[in-house]
């Protein structure tokens, strides 16, 4: 009766090193290893609209930043859109969108050709954001002499030769003026972040 | 810099060889259609890649579609592979059964094919710990999860439900002396019984409302409630803050006791808060001014009173005024006269209302800066009303012109616009010629279209270019009409009813069309069609997400019928068999002296062609005052709208009838003891009734003609019927309801007999006709003939009674030609009518006006329905 155990000859021969010359063979004759990528794909739902891979991509390049931060400031501005485009001064003109896409063009003039149409969304994107920020936000913002006088105190409470208030009121105005705009947008994109339904994708 | 190399790929200039979905024998079809815009042999579009997996995503079945791209040797391979999403298959429940699955989807709202999210789970497992705190169980915990398999995911919810909370004590604090004994019934739940806050609540509610009936219309309950979770028990405390026992008084002028109820149950509804003191002050002022006290005015003051608060309004009317006479003064000629008459009280908003109405009559007449002031002075009396116009100058239409930079679609090209050269200018009509030209541009896709009307005057205001000034957006058309949320239903049957093909222009009209269309087939209980991206230029895809309706419905009724007495029904239908809209229907009817069973087929499509077909099998046994029978058969139908209000109905029936307990055998040839029906017949409707159930205007005609012959195994004969009604409304209470029935029929063949089958006959008498006899009694033995006329008076008494007076002429004929207009039977009589969510109860007493020997004088009849 056969014994089912190798023989130990038959363990040396299979413990021995291949050598490099049948590893170049089999490496040359095995069928070429899948560099699939994934080129599309949906990163988020925001309200029952898909986020792209390729919107991220744009805007992470666009914008300098890594796509984890491109996708959280996309979701943004797809829910500041939607509120913008309900506005009819949001709307953003032909010509007002034409100067933009160039002077992002020539931002972008070194690196790849993304599609216009892509590039010309982005534009009008967030120029109907600024527009409707403008005139929703901005006129609420109103900064007084006695801020400004505070401001200009923290600043310079302590500096030898600083400049006289007159001086720089209206830099630290705008400056407070700004912020106070800021904090608005950030109130403004949690209250809309909290009322949208936003799914990510892992 | 991974991200900049995988956007080269992605933009690569390299052809695409072969596109590969990843999906399922199935749903490579369907799906194929959205991913063949991935062309094969040109460069891989970026747009047109991100436009796939939109189209993919928007048919709600999957939460990611992942598109990897390989190059090979022909070219770049892609790869879509969709993923699918947790869709709702079932529910079930881990742990104690306090929620069957039926009640958990209620609760819930989670509906079929719904995609199970974290975020909608976790709001589906508060909603059932809500509900078994709203039982008892408070500390109630639910965990939420979807389990995933091949055809979707189940929601599996693990109940902790916790001790079931009792109630140990309630308690009313702040009660009114007296009302103590009167109020304590009222209190829920009881000690020792389950919390359940929803009664708790309700139960302060029937406290609040019973101080109020009696005088505390500021009463508040507030309910307080203490848990004590080691020993799952609960104290209730109801705090009652009564207030004062209230009344109202009225002093001044004396009003009508309808108006002063209105009043105190105005305020009495309102808790007697400021704002409803203020509204019945208002209501009151109204009343007043509407009878010509112009300065009326009435206020209101609380005073402490014997027993109760007292709510004392002053009513201090001022003078009342009378028209003594209307002028109108400067007036071109064709201005009608005012409303107001002399002699009728002086209504200030009477008189606003005329002076606008005078300025619209002007205005239509080309008076465009037309004015008028209301001129009568201060105080009461018979004062003279004189409307002063100043009308200004006629303006008429010199040219008009549209001015557009895309062809206007054919409809508007030829309709005539309103305004038109040599007419008066009116500004409505310009209004109503640019919203008509709105209107067709936006059906021919330019949803974004304005239309600026730009009106030039000349110096004398005496003409008037009219130019609408077309800004038409950009042009939309369709690119693809994606489905979602189907379930059962196959994509076939949505897209047959779609107005909206792919490369049309998008229009408005037809998406309502389409909507209308998909809710009329009545298999779905959502429909809702939008835009996949709203912001793209040129071509947008629609998505037409539905939500099917349950696929069994059932129900049952009882119902009376003067002959049957009471009834019984029940009926169960089975909708969109095999995903087509087909539909299997069965219907049961029992009395005590009659049956009915019935099964119907349909198909809405018949040949690929929308033509309902219907196939129904029944058996019905009667047992009439004269005769019983027994009848079954199959009848094959369809019919077909011609117009809105037309239709042509087709049907082939054969039916076999056996005729039994005949109590006049000399009246009935021997030979239609049985008999039987085989033919086609057809029928043409036309029905404009506001109503079906109780109309009050329009008509309803059908002429009808059935053939049966021997030939095609059944008895010879033919035979027609038509029957007209017609209802006008004379008053706002009074309709008038007119009726005609004419039918006549014969035999033919060698060996026919001269009658018709027992139960084809025509028959009069009983609740639906010539009311003065009771079923049938008019002839006993029916006849091949019949002739009636009927008119009805309808007067309405509110909301729930009417009334009515009715008289009816006409006979039942042996023979067609023994039909004659000298022996006609007439009967009269008067009913009431009860609105009934059933419809209207009707009791009627008909008297017979040449009434013949051994005849009862009258008859009376109960019935549902209106007699026609």
């Amino acid at each position: 009766m056969p014994s089912s155990q190798p023989t130990r000859a038959e363990v040396a021969r299979f413990r021995r090193p291949w050598p490099a010359p049948a590893l170049l063979v089999l490496t040359l004759l095995a069928p070429p290893t899948s560099r699939a990528e994934v080129v599309e794909r949906i990163v988020a739902v925001v309200d029952g609209r898909p986020v792209l891979l390729s919107e991220v991509r744009l805007l992470a390049r666009v914008r300098g930043e890594t796509e984890k931060a491109a996708l959280s400031a996309l979701i943004d501005e797809r829910l500041m859109f939607r509120e913008a485009s309900r506005l009819s001064q949001a709307a953003v003109a032909q010509e007002e969108e034409a100067r933009v896409l160039a002077a992002l063009k020539d931002k972008l003039r070194a690196g790849l050709e993304e599609p216009e149409a892509e590039l010309r969304r982005l534009v009008r994107r967030q120029l109907g954001i600024v527009k409707y920020i403008e005139f929703r936000f901005r006129p609420q913002v109103r900064v007084g002499d006695e801020a400004v006088r505070g401001e200009y105190e923290s600043r310079y409470a302590n500096a030898g030769g600083a400049p006289s208030l007159s001086a720089v009121a209206e830099e630290i105005r705008d400056a407070l003026a700004e912020r106070e705009l800021n904090a608005k947008i950030e109130a403004w994109v949690k209250d809309l972040r909290s009322q949208a339904e936003i799914r990510e994708n892992p | 810099m991974t991200a900049l190399l995988l956007l080269v790929v992605a933009l690569s200039d390299q052809p695409v060889a072969s596109v590969r979905l990843e999906a399922g024998e199935r749903d490579q079809a369907r799906l194929r259609r959205y991913v063949d815009e991935i062309e094969v042999g040109r460069p891989l579009s970026a747009l047109k890649l991100r436009h796939v997996v939109e189209l993919l995503h928007a048919t709600g079945e999957f939460e990611d579609v992942v598109v990897e791209t390989a190059p090979g040797a022909q070219g770049l391979e892609v790869l879509v592979r969709p993923i699918p999403a947790p869709l709702l298959s079932a529910i079930r429940i881990e742990g104690p059964r306090f929620l069957d699955e039926k009640r958990l989807k209620t609760v819930t709202q989670l509906r079929d094919r719904e995609p199970l999210w974290p975020e909608r789970l976790e709001r589906a497992g508060r909603d059932v710990a809500l509900s078994l705190v709203g039982r008892g169980y408070l500390e109630a915990r639910v965990q939420a999860a979807a389990v995933r398999h091949q055809g979707g995911a189940d929601a599996v919810f693990q109940v902790t439900p916790g001790p079931l909370a009792r109630v140990r004590q309630a308690p009313l604090s702040g009660l009114p002396h007296g009302l103590k004994s009167a109020l304590e019934p009222l209190v829920a739940p009881r000690p020792g019984a389950p919390f359940a806050r929803a009664r708790a609540d309700a139960s302060a509610e029937r406290l609040r409302k019973r101080l109020v009936s009696v005088g505390y219309w500021r009463a508040a309950v507030s309910l307080e409630v203490a848990y004590d979770p080691s020993r799952a028990q609960v104290g209730l405390l109801f705090v009652v803050d009564a207030g004062p026992p209230l009344e109202v008084a009225f002093a001044g002028e004396k009003l009508p006791r309808r108006l002063r109820a209105e009043v105190v149950k105005l305020i009495r509804d309102g808790g007697a808060r400021g704002d409803a003191l203020d509204a019945a002050d208002e209501r009151m002022e109204t009343a007043l001014k509407a009878r010509g006290h112009r300065t009326a005015r009435v206020t209101h003051r609380e005073d402490s009173g014997p027993t109760r608060l007292r709510i004392v309004y002053e009513v201090a009317p001022g003078p009342a005024a009378r028209v003594a006479a209307v002028r109108v003064v400067d007036a071109p000629p064709g201005v009608p006269a005012p409303a107001t008459r002399p002699l009728a009280a002086l209504r200030e908003d009477g008189l606003a209302e005329d002076a606008r109405r005078l300025v619209r009559d002007l205005e239509n007449q080309g008076y465009a800066d037309a004015k008028v002031d209301v001129e009568v002075a201060e105080g009461g009396g018979d004062l003279p009303v004189l409307f002063r116009v100043r009308a200004g100058a006629r303006t008429e239409v010199a040219e008009v012109s549209v001015d557009s930079p895309v062809p206007l679609p054919a409809g508007a090209a030829a309709r005539e616009p309103r305004t038109r050269a040599g007419r008066a200018y009116r500004a409505r009509d310009v209004a109503l010629d640019r919203d008509g030209l709105v209107a067709s541009l936006r059906d021919a896709g330019y949803p974004q279209v304005e239309v600026v009307p730009e009106i030039v005057m000349n110096a004398d205001r005496s003409q008037a270019t009219v130019r609408l000034r077309v800004l038409p957006g950009n042009r939309i058309e369709i690119d693809h009409v994606v489905l979602a949320g189907l379930n059962r239903t196959r994509e076939a049957v949505l897209r047959r009813e779609l107005q909206l093909a792919e490369g049309e222009p998008l229009s408005l009209s037809r998406l309502l069309d389409s909507q209308r269309r998909l809710g009329s087939l009545g298999l779905f209980q959502k429909i809702a069609i939008t835009e996949m991206d709203p912001e793209a230029e040129g071509k947008r895809s629609l998505v037409v997400a539905v939500e099917e309706s349950p696929l069994t419905n059932w129900g049952w009724g009882l119902g009376y019928a003067e002959q049957d007495m009471l009834r019984f029904s029940v009926d169960l239908t089975r909708r969109n068999l095999f995903g087509m809209d087909r539909s299997l229907s069965t219907f049961a009817r029992v009395s005590f002296k009659s049956s009915r069973l019935l099964a119907t087929f349909r198909e809405p499509y018949l040949l690929g062609h929308k033509q309902e077909l219907s196939f129904s099998t029944f058996r019905e046994e009667a047992e009439r005052p004269y005769f019983s029978f027994v009848r079954y058969g199959a009848t094959v139908q369809t019919a077909r709208n011609l117009a809105p209000s037309l239709k042509l109905i087709a049907r082939y029936t054969f039916q076999l009838t056996d005729t039994f307990n005949i109590k006049n055998p000399s009246q009935v040839g021997r030979d239609f003891a049985s008999s039987t029906t085989a033919g086609p017949s057809t029928a043409l409707v036309h029905d404009t009734r506001d109503d079906p159930l109780e109309p009050k205007r329009g008509h309803f005609v059908s002429a009808d003609l059935q053939f049966s012959s021997v030939s095609l195994g059944g008895d010879s004969f033919l035979k027609g019927f038509f029957q007209g009604a017609a209802y006008a409304r004379l008053h706002s209470h009074l309709v008038l309801a007119l009726a005609t029935r004419v039918g006549m029929g014969r035999t033919f063949g060698r060996f026919e007999p001269l009658f018709l089958p027992d139960a084809d006959r025509f028959y009069l008498g009983g609740d639906y006709s010539l009311r003065g006899f009771k079923l049938d009694q008019v002839r006993p033995a029916g006849g091949n003939s019949l002739l009636f006329a009927g008119t009805e008076l309808r007067w309405d008494l509110g909301k729930y009674l009417s009334t009515a007076a009715f008289a009816e002429s006409g006979n039942v004929y042996s023979l067609v030609s023994d039909t004659t207009l000298n022996d006609l039977r007439y009967t009269a009589g008067v009913g009431v009518r009860y609105r009934s969510p059933l419809g209207p109860l009707r009791l009627d007493w008909a008297y017979k006006l040449n009434r013949r020997p051994n005849e009862d004088p009258s008859t009376f009849h109960f019935a549902i329905g209106h007699a026609f």
